[in-house]
């Protein structure tokens, strides 16, 4: 006769056995969530940066002390306390770049006629030249070492933006052109479905000429695009002012588009009893 | 010794010898060995739990998730408007994307200039 204990035994099994199931269908589904690339980099970066602010609270609060106090364990407490805010603003910095790194190569393996690999190969050097810094930070032992360091990195802030907002402004343009690419091969598929699908000799003279009109602004906004990205790709830490730069391109890329969904309504409009 | 008495005392013997061979009324069967029926439940238990795991395990590459499964596509008649659909969707997507794109993704707001 099966005891109490054996009755509960087979009853932990079969437990066991559900949960095994559960996991089982649920574990890719969550795993598949977790692992896009640009979420994950762009969630890291925010964990980051709200370390970095939390450091830089008690950097503040650290400094306040030293100033009213000035003995030896308020100093010791404030160098403390800029060792840490500097290694978590190099680390942000680090993750930002990371972050449009992924997403420059995540665009830059679809089919364009632009290229970020120049883009890609400055991030990659850059979070090379953070991470040096960052080593140099633990060395950190005076008041005077951590205005060198915290000094070092701002020296290289108009390098840094620059860097950002070349990378910003390549991957907008680089997506606008993709855009445009899918356009003008759905225009060459209409042309082809107009010749082989419209009988009569009016009607298909009329959609060809609206597909030909349609294919000269595919040009027309290509060579728009092509100056904009050479605009981006001029985004140095010699620009005047690369912020102003880059809200330039950003403004021309918004009109961009509009120039695409006007250009998408066209093709809608011509795609009319025509079938794919 | 009566013919009586010699029958009384045969009996007995052999009374004698028989509760010799039987067990004594009041012995109980003896036990079976303590835990063997426990044991048989949990090698069973771990047994089910081994094959439900080599099951799901074996099954797993050939398994597709029930979320994605699609749709059975309703056959149309004329043609295949959906790729057209699907071109136009790619390039809404691209377009939404550049739209929304960047603005809340500037340089971080980290302070440079730190003064101490």
């Amino acid at each position: 006769m099966p005891t109490a204990l054996h009755i509960s035994s087979f009853k932990t099994a079969v437990v066991l056995s559900v949960a095994l199931i559960i996991v089982y269908l649920f574990f890719p589904v969550t795993s598949r969530s977790l692992t896009e690339p640009i979420t994950q980099s762009r969630q890291d970066y925010r964990y980051q940066l709200e370390q970095y602010q939390s450091a830089y609270q008690d950097f503040q609060l650290r400094k306040t002390q030293n100033q009213n106090l000035q003995t030896f364990a308020t100093q010791e407490q404030l160098i403390n306390s800029t060792r840490t805010l500097l290694e978590h603003r190099a680390e942000v910095w680090w993750t930002y770049l990371q972050s449009l790194r992924i997403e420059l190569i995540e665009i830059d393996s679809a089919t364009t006629a632009l290229d970020s690999t120049q883009t890609i190969e400055s991030l990659v050097l850059w979070q090379s030249i953070i991470r040096s810094h960052s080593t140099a930070i633990p060395r950190i032992d005076s008041i005077e070492a951590s205005g060198i360091q915290a000094n070092y990195l701002n020296s290289l802030s108009p390098d840094l933006n620059a860097l950002a907002y070349q990378s910003l402004g390549t991957i907008r343009v680089v997506r606008l052109s993709q855009a445009l690419v899918a356009q003008e091969s759905l225009i060459k598929e209409l042309t082809t479905a107009a010749q082989n699908q419209i009988r009569n000799t009016q009607s298909l003279e009329i959609r060809q000429r609206g597909l030909t009109q349609a294919q000269n602004r595919v040009v027309e906004i290509d060579s728009i695009i092509q100056d904009l990205y050479t605009d981006t790709m001029e985004i140095n830490s010699d620009s005047y002012d690369h912020a102003r730069s880059f809200q330039r391109i950003i403004t021309q890329s918004n009109q961009i588009n509009l120039e695409l969904t006007s250009l998408r309504l066209l093709i809608v409009e011509l795609s009319q009893g025509l079938h794919l | 010794m009566s013919f009586s008495e010699k029958n009384i005392d045969q009996q007995s013997s052999f009374t004698q010898d028989q509760s010799e061979l039987l067990p004594p009324p009041e012995a109980k069967p003896k036990p079976k060995s303590p835990g063997g029926n426990k044991k048989l439940v949990v090698i069973g238990a771990i047994l089910l739990v081994t094959i439900v795991s080599l099951v799901l395990i074996l099954t797993q590459p050939t398994r597709t998730p029930i979320q994605e499964t699609p749709p059975e596509p309703t056959p149309i008649p004329t043609a295949e408007p959906s790729r057209l659909q699907q071109s136009l969707n790619s390039i809404d997507l691209l377009i939404e994307l550049t739209n929304q794109e960047q603005e809340l993704f500037l340089p971080p707001p980290v302070d440079m200039k730190i003064t101490l």
